[in-house]
């Protein structure tokens, strides 16, 4: 599609006189070409710009306004550029400083002195080499870590999974104990790298006493290949440590709880009590839609009235919530990803429906269209 | 590509070729074709000076030898033909062949850091000097060399005397010539980039060893198609007012030097110079400053020619730079004047009838008759009829009407006035009616009807005070605004009635968005000198036509400003320097000479004032004093 063509349609959708369609299609324009027409459900034609205007169709004309300035006004879309700086901030920020600590602990020296001592400096390439980096979903970006990283971490203590087979384990130890020079050296630390926490739930949960989520599927993978390895590949009481490039106030507060909540049930699994959350970017707890904010009533009354119960399923009942008008776990969330839009985020900017007519006592259902429209994970 | 409307400055296009596609020659023509017809533009100091926004950069990125090659390689191209023409006439070209070497020298960067230094004034000046001409040679060479000449075959010639100092700036052949000022370059970055300055015995050879290749270089000769040409090299120094003041007035007095056979030209805004200067208060320069130096400042003190003359250039400039962007290019829209409608829209038949009864009012008032009206009202159409500027239109002929009566009240004796006398009264000098009355009418309807008043291509043009970035600021609303109406698939004509808002509104963010040094006084005195200008403009008689738009200060008074009142001659010069004001010194009225602050053109836009120039209002040092007071 023409660009010109899709904000023709907008400004007719959205019934702007000149001035204001002037206005508007500067802003628009603008904020496409940085940041939304990157989204990667996109099309070449159907774009932002082209995706809005049939998105804001679906509301009735009195309710476009409202959505309209939801989207110019409290979207936060985290693109590829914010990303990855996240992702280089990483080591810096949370993996040097670590290393230094654990070195002066080590040799009980301080830590401000451990970068002028040689042994110090030393210790810091072995503890770095011994510490491992899994990715638990595409977003932890662990191919942008290695780039960033050359020359401090090695391809052979990078990898884009938790769940390994025997033979990528034993490959891992082969490696680090050719490279330490020390045939029984195990990993001292992990971290399991995510992009985005929104609850925390599909980390870690409790379900009927048992652990749910990625890190008990990381404990079971370590577990098994220690099993069949007959050995080792983590020290006894190795770190553990959690980091999210970005993390909502919940999930900060939830995901901390429930680690210490489960304390007995994660060392039943295999893991040892040292773990810990970090996050890259902190998002603010005024971030999520609130009733109580007289700005944002307008967007939950649209939220509530087009809603297809249809999107809530088995999985999505898993963050405690009966419906899925705010998103997964009630979070609320007005946040995009530009690889994939969170289910914690308001359905009304990524479910797609086909709705349902009115039949006998029962109500019609609005087809729910995506602005931003989400890969689902489950089906 | 952008909207090049809203990217003026051309140092952000980096290449030759996108660069030429918005350039316009018009500048050329009207700046430096005299000097270089004359003689006078390489061979000495030329000063250029002009408001931000003037031109100045992309002036010297034409005379870039990158800029004269790209322009060369595309000579077949039709709109680079009046380039070609342009840099032909200014000597850069002849026959299609390079006489010219420019590079510009950006000052922005470290030079001023040297002035920071703890080293004596000779020092700092021998360093901020020597890094100048060192760059100069690296970028006349470097050029040369991307542009496909291998450098040894570029030969340095050297002035007549100066063989023995060639061997100073590396010899004649080019790569020597270039490696000597890359050394030269790299041992002075040093020094203004350490952290701590180094101690001054500690300097060395950058300080001591002796490099001039302004006083060794007469020409350069390279290998031109198959033949051997000789170009004269020149230096461009651009921004030259970021450099400390001191450091500017050594660098000037350094480059006027006689001996020099190099072309050097200084770019500075008027901030860089004293305020006596920028108000045009220095008096005649002297034979002798003529002599070893040219100032071409980029506003034209001719002030007929310079509107004349800035409508071509923006006319062609803004064609350009339409034909850039897509909607317009593809629907064949290339002429800007073409999306503006210059049709005022006519008042309902409702509010015509509210101003005719106004009118009326006036006419009881003035004690005229209804055949005295009539007279009246037939000379205005009359006049309407025979201009060819304005168009007749019911509302500006009561307005005028309106007009032509206050001013028959004025001049018909109030003793005489018998209402019960049957004869009309008849005025002591019979009222014309002429362009002024008509400008006058239309300010009315502008003020008291809304009516129209800035439309057509020739108003934006001088609503710009002469300023090709704040053209391009105005000119760009209205595009943007088209260009949306071709995108809702509308036509992209501008009716008079947006034209009209769009500027006035642009006008006032324009000032809203000052904050160049004393802009707040500056903000307070054209706000003061702006509600004096419109209450005159709208009394009743039009005394002043379209009222008046600029202060008028004694010219003695204001002449004596940089000396009695510095602090206020400095606010009038950053007025001056950033399009806040324009001075017009010398203009004669009522057997006095005086001094016209006149309003900017966004300012006047702004309030509401007329574009025509010379309407004034009488006032004195003391008003300025008062009137940059902020409260």
């Amino acid at each position: 599609m023409n660009p010109d063509l899709g904000l023709r349609v907008l400004s007719s959708v959205m019934d702007w006189d000149d001035d204001k369609a002037h206005d508007q299609f500067q802003r628009l324009r603008l904020m496409a070409a940085l940041k939304y027409d990157g989204y990667r459900d996109f099309e070449a034609g159907v774009r932002f710009t082209e995706s809005l205007a049939s998105w804001l169709q679906q509301f009735e004309p009195g309710q476009r306004e409202t959505a309209y300035e939801f989207i110019m006004t409290r979207l936060v879309y985290i693109g590829p550029s914010e990303m990855e700086k996240l992702v280089g901030q990483f080591y810096t920020n949370f993996v040097h400083p670590e290393l230094l600590t654990a070195v002066a602990i080590q040799m009980d020296i301080p830590r401000y002195t451990v970068l002028a001592n040689n042994e110090a400096r030393e210790r810091i390439k072995t503890l770095r080499r011994r510490t491992l980096f899994l990715g638990l979903s595409d977003g932890a970006r662990v191919d942008y870590i290695r780039h960033q990283n050359v020359g401090l971490i090695t391809n052979e203590q990078v990898v884009g999974s938790t769940q390994l087979d025997r033979a990528k384990w034993k490959d891992l130890l082969d490696e680090l104990r050719k490279d330490v020079n020390d045939v029984n050296a195990t990993f001292r630390a992990v971290y399991l790298l995510d992009d985005f926490a929104a609850t925390g739930t599909s980390f870690f949960r409790l379900d009927g006493g048992k652990a749910k989520g990625k890190l008990s599927k990381f404990a079971t993978s370590v577990r098994e290949a220690e099993k069949e390895l007959e050995g080792q590949i983590f020290e006894e009481d190795y770190q553990v440590f959690i980091h999210h490039y970005v993390g909502t106030a919940k999930a900060r507060m939830e995901l901390a709880d429930r680690l210490a909540e489960g304390k007995s049930v994660l060392a039943e699994a295999g893991l040892p009590p040292n773990i810990s959350t970090t996050y890259g970017l902190w998002l603010p707890d005024s971030l999520p839609l609130d009733a109580a904010n007289p700005a944002d009533r307008g967007f939950l009354d649209l939220a509530h009235v087009y809603y297809d119960h249809s999107i809530h399923t088995k999985h999505t009942a898993v963050g405690g919530t009966d419906d899925m008008k705010l998103g997964y776990g009630g979070c609320a969330l007005p946040i995009i990803l530009d690889h994939n839009t969170p289910n914690n985020s308001m359905p009304l900017l990524w479910a797609e429906t086909i709705g349902s007519p009115q039949e006998d006592d029962k109500a019609a259902v609005p087809a729910m269209r995506p602005l931003f429209r989400r890969r689902q994970r489950h089906i | 590509m952008a909207n090049p409307f809203e990217k003026r400055a051309t140092e952000y296009l980096a290449d030759s070729e996108s660069f030429l596609a918005v350039v316009t020659p018009e500048p050329l023509m009207t700046f430096f074709k005299q000097p270089a017809t004359d003689g006078t533009l390489y061979d000495r100091l030329a000063i250029v000076t002009g408001t931000p926004g003037s031109g100045k950069t992309t002036l010297a990125r034409l005379f870039e030898y990158d800029t004269v090659r790209s322009l060369l390689r595309n000579r077949n191209v039709r709109t680079y033909r009046s380039l070609a023409d342009a840099l032909t006439q200014c000597g850069v070209l002849e026959d299609l062949t390079p006489k010219v070497l420019g590079a510009r020298v950006p000052l922005e960067s470290e030079y001023r850091d040297f002035w920071e230094f703890p080293y004596p004034e000779e020092t700092r000046i021998s360093l901020t000097t020597r890094l100048l001409e060192a760059r100069s040679v690296i970028r006349w060479l470097r050029q040369l060399n991307e542009s496909g000449v291998v450098l040894n075959e570029v030969e340095i010639v050297p002035r007549a005397g100066a063989e023995a100092a060639l061997e100073q700036i590396g010899g004649r052949d080019g790569q020597a010539v270039l490696n000597r000022a890359r050394d030269v370059e790299r041992a002075l970055y040093k020094i203004v980039r350490a952290l701590v300055p180094p101690p001054l015995d500690s300097l060395g050879d950058p300080v001591s060893e002796a490099y001039h290749p302004f006083d060794v270089v007469e020409t350069i000769s390279l290998p031109w198609e198959g033949q051997r040409i000789n170009v004269a090299p020149l230096a461009i120094f651009d921004d030259a007012h970021s450099l400390h003041p001191v450091q500017y007035e050594r660098l000037e007095r350094w480059l006027t030097q006689r001996e020099m056979r190099v072309g050097r030209w200084i770019l500075t805004r008027l901030d860089a110079l004293n305020p006596a200067r920028v108000l045009g208060q220095e008096g005649e320069p002297d034979v002798q400053k003529l002599r070893v130096t040219t100032e071409i400042r980029m506003q034209l003190t001719e002030r007929r020619a310079t509107r004349t003359a800035f409508r071509k250039m923006a006319k062609d400039m803004s064609n350009r730079y339409l034909g850039q962007i897509e909607p317009f290019s593809r629907r064949g829209l290339t002429d800007f004047s073409d999306l503006l409608a210059t049709e005022i829209t006519a008042l309902t038949e409702k509010r015509l009838g509210e101003l005719a009864g106004r009118v009326g009012v006036v006419q009881r008032r003035v004690g005229a008759s209804d055949s005295q009206r009539r007279e009246l009202q037939a000379k205005v159409e009359g006049y309407l009829d025979r201009s060819s500027a304005n168009t007749s239109d019911p509302a500006l002929i009561l307005a005028a009407t309106a007009i032509a009566l206050e001013r028959f009240g004025k001049r018909t004796p109030q003793l005489a006035l018998d209402v019960f006398s049957d004869e009309d009264l008849e005025p002591n000098k019979p009222i014309t009616i002429d362009s002024s009355v008509i400008d006058g009418a239309r300010i009315h309807l502008l003020h008291e009807w809304d009516v129209p008043y800035y439309v057509g291509f020739d108003a934006l043009c001088d609503a710009s005070s002469e300023n090709a970035e704040q053209f391009l600021h105005l000119a760009g609303r209205l595009v943007t605004q088209a260009e949306t109406q071709l995108v809702r698939g509308k036509r992209a004509l501008l009716s008079a009635h947006d034209q009209n808002r769009l500027i006035r509104q642009r006008s006032t963010e324009i000032i809203n968005s000052w904050d160049f040094p004393h802009h707040r006084e500056v903000r307070a005195l054209t706000e003061l000198m702006a509600k004096q200008c419109v209450e005159r403009s709208l009394e009743g008689n039009a005394s002043l036509g379209g009222g008046p738009n600029a202060w008028g200060i004694p010219q003695e008074q204001f002449e004596a400003l940089p000396d009695k009142n510095p602090g206020l001659a400095r606010i009038l010069q950053f007025a001056v320097a950033y399009n806040a004001l324009v001075l017009k010194t010398e203009h004669s009225t009522k057997n006095r000479l005086w001094c016209l602050l006149e309003l900017g053109g966004p300012v006047a836009v702004a309030n509401g004032l007329t574009l025509r120039r010379g309407g004034f209002l009488e006032r004195d040092v003391r008003n300025l004093i008062a009137g940059v007071e902020v409260v």
